[in-house]
């Protein structure tokens, strides 16, 4: 097996030669020694009333008492972690893995906190390689490993290793089937004009298997994008979805969007005008008027964009990218948006 | 005859409850004389309205049998093997294709057994057995009843509790508490049992969730199922991205709808439906929190496909407190608020329930109160108690609707030690009391109580659904006093001396001198320390520090109209051996109007002063003093040091004209004698 993570600053793969020779005891000792600092952890003591800044000042004078150890500054970083105190968090559990190098739970919660700085994804592929191939040829692997896997996965996407990414997705969606794993492949696949159908294929296996709603949404908005390139067939069936949605839900909003471009690409303006207009009332009471729900807000953006009300559909889209959207959601409303410059199919309001 | 003093009286009776209630735990649990032994419930889990779940351990077991029926004499029918699904623990030889138990005790199997194919709203009796040795039931206490159908207007009971896992008297007495009180209201019993989480402390381990939860829990398990969410003490040894963990073992919650609602594909978050109402658990614990995220993808589609009459929503991490915990400032909080109350607010939410805050709390209905720091203007809808024997239910209309308000409920008293930092602008109820929560739900009426150790109530409120209103923002909504943090073990004589614990001796001497700063305010934090070198040496002269009432002995005469604040510091020293002495350490103090006390650089005491500290001080209380008051120290002791020490002291006028000021402290401990 071999590691796909990609370092955007180097635009190369992370890969190292296996080291076959004596993986399977060094990683066995791994194990145990995880285990044995998991073990310790519990055995210190812990008050129940306690919020994080408690927490951490009675780690700190803990620390202060009897000396730092790996096991109080990974809960001091846990408790840094919990008041956003990012940086902290970072040094604590630096300073942890000083101490105890071999710390999966510290490396893989490191991990988490430096995927979210770009200028630091290098850093994290190294400890998200360096623990997989600790692991990686042990049997059974420890659950954890699907969580590496996929976090491999996430920073591929973040330094838009599109290829590499969903072969990490799929390979942890074979350890464990997890929702957003099916999710994020499939925008990952987005990214990869060759790959539409497998994308389509996975997100009809994704939904077979898990009934997720989610998976249902993305299977339908996949089927529709890119709309040049969708078959009548798989206009079909993503109608045949939006129809039995629209059926069956109390709030119906995002359903008529995607009635309304089906409408439009078989040529029924007055219908998708019809949906997108129903669509904007029943938006109306539940975006709240100071804070909305970004999605909504979203939701209103595009619909008023394809109405011809760009103006106003692009206040909804800065609100929206104020609300830090990410491109995935804001995307049917920037390509709304973008339709603005060609003929429209749909009527521009007053 | 001498009774006892009420304090005395009252650890005896809740005693008493207590032991009433292990006692009951314990009962129609029967354990064999040879082979299997039953280590844990049985108890119910995944219920609908045709089906429910039966979970239970045991060690030697090898042929798991239920037998049910409509009588506990009568359980004449059979559950397939083929539903009785098996786990082991991690000795334990695989077994076929299912998940081993986390860390249960070594030979542990955990049968679970859908009996399906039943009728709704309808009671049953059940029991377990190992072949044909019976394990437990068959009587009347092992019961279930199916769901209604959904969409009724049947009445029913749930109750909610949080933050209990200690397995302490605490813990227990609050549950006696709910169950002396349901006894005597002589109305329905449970239908429900909501569990908002921190249910095993403090790591949520097998061991502490069979002490803490199932062994204390036990005659409510039996015959009601309690759907949970994750706290953060369970996220100790429990994965919310993987599902793996002690509290995924105790747990059968739905992944696939199985109760209603949508399929979340994980037990990390769900949804299910009782008669009329939708109940949506979130893991505010470990998992995505974003608005992208899969969990908040997840709720939309779930808020926009139930077409219920209310809408409930539990999870860990309240959007809305100060108890012990501060939803201003800690991310799990802030993220629930402003990230998923505008979705579930969106969908029509009535009410929410949450713990983690070791305190009671309960808000008026409020929308949209998204920001950060939390404030109530703008997001009142009615600042009325809610009450039916008070200022009347709230008001919304039939159904649900986006944005009509919902009342928030942090339920976090269910065993853990309170405390309270503050009080949250949104808040109509405010009660530092272990209890928990009972909610009646009939037809268009919500009616929700907390219910403390003694089966008393200690808050009510309602919300009723009917005919159509217009949610209106109160423009000046009535809001709880600010919260003076509570003087503890303060004491003062008719002749204004402090009543001191005996043997109390001065570590700094009443009407020592101090250094003091007077005027102007200290660059940064350094004046609390030991080290602290100023730029130009402080004063220093006797305490008390003041002016405008005749009793200081260094007069401030500036200080009226002109500044609000003085900083004073004293330094002492502890022998060595000294400090391991000190058994108990207390600030006697006369003050006027506030003050905020740091030794070694802690605060260590903070009273009449409600928000930050020196120049960004604000919302000081009034105090008129009566001598000197004495303030317990003594969870400070971890503080001293040997040799040198310092107590810094900030004193506060609640108003810059004030006619008086007063800031007058003295140190005392009791100390062990010397050996």
């Amino acid at each position: 097996m071999t590691s796909r993570i990609v370092d955007s600053s180097h635009a190369q793969s992370c890969r190292h030669a296996p080291c076959a020779v004596g993986r399977s005891a060094s990683s066995l000792s791994a194990i145990l020694f995880v285990t044995a600092l998991w073990i310790a952890a519990i055995a210190l003591p812990l008050r129940a009333h306690d919020g994080p800044e408690h927490v951490i000042e009675a780690l700190s004078a803990e620390m202060a008492r009897s000396g730092t150890s790996a096991e109080l500054l990974y809960r001091r970083a846990i408790e840094y972690r919990a008041l956003r105190d990012w940086a902290h968090a970072e040094a604590d559990l630096n300073a942890a893995l000083v101490l105890s190098p071999d710390d999966s739970v510290s490396t893989i919660e490191l991990a988490r906190i430096l995927i979210r700085q770009p200028s630091k994804a290098f850093h994290a592929a190294l400890l998200i390689d360096g623990l997989q191939r600790r692991f990686e040829l042990i049997e059974p692997r420890p659950a954890f490993y699907a969580d590496l896997v996929g976090l491999e996965a996430e920073l591929n996407c973040e330094c838009k290793a599109w290829e590499e990414a969903v072969a990490a997705f799929s390979e942890a969606i074979a350890l464990r089937g997890d929702t957003a794993w099916y999710l994020l492949r499939s925008r990952a696949q987005a990214h990869l004009p060759e790959q539409r159908q497998s994308q389509l294929a996975g997100l009809r296996s994704g939904y077979t298997t898990t009934q997720s709603p989610v998976l249902l949404r993305e299977l339908c908005d996949a089927l529709l994008s890119p709309a040049d390139e969708s078959s009548a067939a798989e206009r079909r069936e993503a109608a045949e979805i939006v129809e039995e949605e629209l059926a069956a839900n109390r709030y119906r909003s995002a359903w008529l969007l995607r009635r309304a471009q089906l409408h439009t690409l078989a040529g029924r303006s007055a219908d998708a005008e019809a949906d997108l207009r129903e669509a904007l009332a029943e938006l109306a009471p539940r975006i709240h008027p100071t804070r909305p729900d970004v999605d909504l807000v979203i939701q209103r953006g595009t619909a008023r964009a394809l109405l011809g009300q760009v103006a106003e559909a692009r206040a909804d889209l800065r609100q929206a990218e104020w609300a830090h959207a990410p491109d995935w959601m804001l995307a049917p409303l920037v390509e709304a948006l973008g339709d603005r410059t060609a003929p429209t199919a749909v009527s521009p309001d007053d | 005859m001498v009774s006892a003093p009420p304090t005395l009286r009252l650890m005896s009776k809740l005693r008493l409850i207590a032991t009433l209630t292990l006692a009951l735990a314990t009962a129609n649990t029967l354990a064999a004389a040879d082979g299997a032994k039953l280590t844990r419930g049985p108890y119910l889990q995944l219920a609908t309205n045709s089906s429910t779940t039966i979970v239970w351990r045991a060690t030697g077991a090898t042929k798991p049998v239920v037998r049910y029926g409509t009588a506990p004499d009568k359980l004449d029918q059979t559950v397939d093997a083929a539903a009785i699904a098996t786990r082991g623990a991690a000795d334990l030889p695989p077994i076929d294709k299912s998940t081993p138990l986390h860390s249960a005790p070594n030979g542990t199997r955990q049968y679970e057994a859908v009996i399906s194919g039943l009728e709704p709203n309808s009671t049953y009796y059940y029991s377990v057995s190992d072949g044909n040795r019976l394990l437990a039931g068959g009587d009347a206490e092992h019961r279930f009843r199916t769901h209604p159908q959904v969409g009724t207007k049947a009445p029913f009971r749930f109750w909610v509790v949080g933050d209990s896992g200690t397995g302490d008297d605490t813990q227990k007495s609050v549950y006696a508490g709910v169950r002396n009180y349901l006894a005597s209201d002589g109305q329905r019993p449970l239908d429900l049992y909501l569990h908002v989480g921190d249910m095993a402390y403090p790591k949520g381990t097998d061991d502490e969730f069979q002490r803490k939860f199932f062994d204390i829990y036990q005659p409510t398990l039996r015959n009601t199922v309690c759907w949970a969410a994750m706290g953060n003490h369970e996220g100790y040894t429990s994965k919310g991205t993987s599902g793996i963990g002690p509290y995924y073992d105790a747990y059968v919650c739905p992944k696939r709808a199985e109760a209603g609602g949508l399929p979340s594909t994980t037990e990390a978050f769900y949804s299910f439906d009782y008669a009329n109402v939708h109940f949506i658990c979130l893991d505010s614990h470990d998992l995505d929190r974003s608005p992208a995220g899969v969990m908040a993808q997840w709720l939309r589609a779930d808020l926009e496909r139930t077409k219920a009459d209310w809408i409930v929503a539990f999870f860990h991490h309240p959007p809305y407190t100060k108890g012990s915990h501060d939803s201003d400032k800690e991310g799990s909080l802030i993220e629930m608020r402003e990230q998923i109350m505008p979705i579930l607010e969106a969908g029509g939410v009535d009410v929410v329930l949450t713990g983690h805050s070791h305190i009671y709390e309960r808000s008026m209905l409020i929308d949209g109160a998204y920001h950060t720091p939390t404030v109530a203007k703008g997001v009142i809808l009615d600042d009325g108690d809610g009450s039916p024997e008070g200022e009347g239910p709230y008001r919304k209309s039939a159904g649900i609707h986006p944005h009509e308000g919902a009342v928030q409920i942090v339920t976090g008293n269910g065993g853990a030690k309170l405390s309270r930092k503050g009080t949250s602008p949104v808040m109509r109820t405010v009660v530092v009391e272990h209890g928990s929560v009972l909610i009646d739900v009939a037809d268009d009426t919500l009616t929700g109580i907390m219910v403390n150790r003694l089966a008393e109530r200690r808050d009510l409120f309602q919300i009723v659904k009917r005919g159509t209103v217009t949610p209106q923002i109160v423009a000046a909504p009535r809001v709880l006093p600010p919260f003076s943090l509570p003087v503890k073990n303060t004491s003062v004589d008719a002749k204004g001396e402090p009543v001191l614990p005996a043997g109390a001796v001065s570590i700094i001497d009443r009407h020592a001198e101090w250094e003091y700063l007077a005027g102007s305010h200290p660059v940064g934090e350094a004046w609390k320390l030991f080290d602290f070198i100023p730029p130009t040496p402080w004063p220093v002269s006797q305490a008390g520090f003041g002016y405008g009432d005749d009793d200081d002995a260094t007069v401030l005469k500036n200080m009226q109209s002109k500044f609000s604040v003085v900083y004073i510091r004293n330094e002492f020293e502890l022998d060595i051996g000294e400090r391991e002495r000190i058994t108990d350490l207390g600030l006697a103090i006369n003050y006027d109007d506030g003050f905020i006390a740091y030794l070694n650089g802690h605060e260590v005491l903070r009273v009449g002063v409600m928000q930050g500290s020196g120049a960004k001080a604000t919302k000081i209380t009034s105090h008129n003093p009566k001598g000197y008051e004495y303030h317990s120290l003594k969870e400070a002791i971890k503080y001293l040091q040997d040799d040198d020490n310092i107590l810094a002291i900030e004193g506060h006028n609640n108003r810059i004209a004030s006619s008086d000021f007063s800031l007058d402290p003295y140190l005392v401990a009791v100390k062990k004698p010397k050996p």
